[in-house]
């Protein structure tokens, strides 16, 4: 079995994001970029059954330029068997249907039967990705799953449903798998791997190799069109209540009740 | 004087530290300026009340636990004045955020960086793994306020002379890695760091900063062989950038070497993944690099230092780092567990000792015949030894080897606290150490500028009343 993982490389969690311009988005040139986290677990999941030799295949698809290859490399050094970096001019700007289309077509185009993917990417947190591409493919979607049993058929997915309930999905292959938090522990690179990562090599391919209509994907084929970038409205400045104690207790109850209204 | 707090519920957040000491208090100050802490200590000395100054209680030794009379918390001494001086009450991980927000580096690292102060650092001259290349505390304060018992504020820097009249004690600290006793200092800078509290109360600093390395590459590297991981040591810092010395051409040159013995491998099995089966120990080790990681290095003197070099893990950026010091932080949490289900409190050393002598230093460890963990700075031959009594009977046996390796620490040359300080626990360790003429001059100095052993009293001496160290 070929598995393949939808790889996105993300501002670290803890970068401070900054809007460059109201029409343009963040400033990004200060930004450290790390491997969207909940791709990680989805990298674990793919490689858990490498391991069991469940899967003889580990592909790496991200939708990217260059700056992205630390991230395919991390992930070469984890253990994936391949990558490939989905690059060309006509991607430009494309929304979350363009991405979706974009690997849906390279999924199809490596022979993946099995995509792992993270439930949503932690900088625009759309969320949308795994299960378009899923829908493209035509293959059943299980997201959110925070605990999985693969066989040669399909699939057997749990995940949280609210109120302490578990919802438990089978699927048959070929299937889309957006994971969640808790479905594994990602294991770190080795210093072996990242060494052998260095030589192995990163298939860079464009719209014509993958069999994607240039006209659907990119800027103006978008849907979502942004309008506006803005940060969230300030804080408004904390208050120190003035006088003796008795006017104090009656200026915060009486904040509490009318300003805030908890009590 | 602002009015002190004296509400029981609100001390009650102030009576102990990480040393799990009970003490007790009658009256609280948050004093917001250095003028307030005078006004404090002035008021106290005038008095005859003990003052015992409080941080942020990151303390093992009992440093910031009362025995009575007035707490003098820094908390509100809270501001940052400009990338090199803050205040003493400011968090130290948070100073170090901003610091290097701007590519800058404030090196002092104590586990506890993202607990503790900036003062308590600087009182208590804290150390931590990157202590290997950049030293401890003390090398990265270029000045510092400080408040004296009788309410005098001085500033001090290394070119502020020792008054002339002050009692300085005669004695040579050990050359190892060490926070124990008064710095033989010839400034003032320099005696008011590491003096745990007892001379002065330091307000605000002034920090001396470097430039950022481009990058830092991590890796854990496990060893099935004792005697290989420590000779991968030697290899490791030979030729390494050390405090006052640059590197040697071509050294391997880490910037920290941590160690974790096989019982601290065991406690961690469970919660972190690819710790290899056939591992006794390993290697925490920082590499600072300037933006090419030197893997290839590495890997080979791995391969021929007799590492499990297959299973070395490594992570080149902050995120990746964080996941390896997961190791680092399952210790104290499985110790913890330990402690809880035994019902009694860990023995833990903190000596260090020379690079001479830590064989014999690590085989007095293996030889201690009960349930314990080993890990630490290894690179400044300083391990932390954990004894886990589970009896009234082993605790009382624990703590004469404790005793009695902090003979042998210093019989090979070494101290008996190389990070911790001294606080109340150890200060029959630190007349073990220092002898009865050091210990005198200590005395000296401390009766003549706080007749009354107002402040920190206690700490790093007896106290004229309180003279029974607590028990623990």
């Amino acid at each position: 079995m070929k598995i393949g993982v939808l790889l996105k490389q993300v501002p670290a969690s803890d970068s401070r994001i900054k809007i460059a311009d109201p029409q343009r988005g963040v400033a990004l040139d200060d930004v450290k970029w790390e491997i969207n986290p909940y791709d990680e677990f989805a990298l674990e999941a793919a490689l858990a059954l490498l391991d069991a030799k469940v899967a003889s295949d580990v592909v790496l698809l991200t939708v990217g330029g260059a700056d992205t290859e630390q991230r395919i490399r991390d992930g070469l050094a984890r253990g994936a068997t391949a990558a490939v970096r989905l690059d060309d001019a006509a991607f430009g700007g494309s929304d979350c249907l363009g991405v979706s289309r974009i690997l849906a077509a390279a999924v199809k185009a490596e022979g993946i039967t099995l995509v792992f993917a993270g439930k949503q990417a932690i900088d625009g947190d759309n969320a949308q990705v795994p299960a378009m591409v899923a829908e493209l493919l035509g293959w059943g979607y299980v997201g959110e799953v925070d605990q999985l049993e693969v066989t040669g058929a399909g699939a057997k997915a749990w995940r949280a449903a609210g109120g302490g309930a578990r919802d438990v999905v089978e699927v048959g292959l070929p299937a889309v798998i957006g994971c969640d938090k808790g479905l594994n522990q990602p294991r770190y690179a080795s210093l072996k791997g990242i060494m052998m990562a260095k030589r192995k090599k990163i298939d860079v391919k464009g719209a014509g190799a993958i069999g994607v209509d240039a006209g659907s994907v990119g800027a103006s084929a978008a849907l979502v069109s942004e309008t506006n970038w803005g940060e969230p409205p300030a804080r408004p400045p904390g208050r120190v209540l003035q006088g003796d104690d008795a006017a104090r207790v009656k200026a915060l109850v009486a904040a509490l009740r009318d300003e805030v209204k908890v009590i | 004087m602002q009015p002190p707090i004296t509400d029981p519920a609100v001390l009650a957040g102030y009576l102990t530290d990480a040393s799990n000491v009970p003490g007790r208090a009658d009256a609280l100050f948050r004093p917001r300026s250095a003028e307030e802490v005078a006004e404090v200590l002035a008021a106290a000395t005038a008095q005859g009340v003990p003052v015992t100054v409080t941080a942020r209680r990151t303390s093992t030794t009992a440093a910031a636990v009362p025995r009575g009379g007035w707490l003098l918390s820094t908390e509100r001494l809270c501001t940052v004045h400009a990338l090199d001086d803050a205040d003493a009450g400011v968090l130290l991980g948070e100073y170090q955020a901003q610091v290097a927000a701007a590519g800058r580096l404030f090196p002092p690292d104590p586990t506890s960086r993202h607990d503790c102060s900036l003062g308590g650092a600087i009182a208590c001259n804290a150390s931590g793994a990157r202590s290997f290349r950049y030293g401890p505390t003390r090398p990265w304060v270029r000045a510092v306020d400080v408040v004296l018992p009788d309410g005098r504020i001085l500033h001090a820097d290394r070119d502020t002379p020792i008054p002339a009249d002050w009692p300085l004690p005669a004695w040579t600290e050990p050359g190892v890695k060490t926070a124990a006793g008064y710095f033989p200092a010839d400034n003032l800078l320099d005696l008011m760091i590491g003096q745990e509290g007892t001379l002065g109360v330091i307000t605000r600093a002034w920090l001396r900063l470097t430039d950022a390395p481009a990058g830092v590459l991590s890796l854990i590297a496990f060893f099935d062989d004792a005697d290989a991981l420590r000779a991968f040591v030697r290899r490791a810092r030979d030729g390494a950038r050390r405090p006052g010395r640059l590197a040697r051409p071509g050294a391997l040159d880490p910037a920290a070497i941590e160690y974790y013995g096989p019982h601290a491998l065991d406690m961690v099995r469970a919660r972190v993944p690819d710790v290899p089966a056939a591992a006794i120990g390993a290697l925490f080790i920082e590499i600072e690099h300037d933006g090419e990681p030197p893997l290839d290095r590495w890997w080979d003197a791995l391969v021929d230092g007799g590492a499990l070099a297959d299973d070395t893990v490594v992570a080149e950026d902050e995120r990746g780092r964080e996941r390896l010091l997961a190791v680092r932080h399952a210790i104290p949490a499985g110790v913890n567990e330990r402690v809880v289900h035994n019902g009694m409190p860990k023995v833990g050393t903190d000596f260090a000792v020379p690079d001479d002598a830590l064989a014999p230093m690590m085989a007095a460890y293996d030889a201690v015949d009960m349930d314990k963990i080993c890990f630490g700075h290894i690179g400044d031959n300083h391990l932390h030894l954990n004894l886990l009594p589970r009896t009234a009977d082993e605790l009382a046996r624990a703590k004469a080897i404790y005793r009695q390796l902090a003979l042998q620490a210093v019989a090979l040359g070494g101290t008996v606290s190389a990070e911790h300080g001294i606080g109340k626990l150890k200060r029959a360790l630190l007349a073990d150490m220092v002898g009865p003429d050091a210990l005198a001059g200590f005395q000296a100095l401390k009766r003549h500028l706080d007749p009354g052993f107002v402040l920190g009293r206690g700490n790093i001496l007896a106290g004229p009343v309180d003279d029974a160290a607590p028990n623990y």
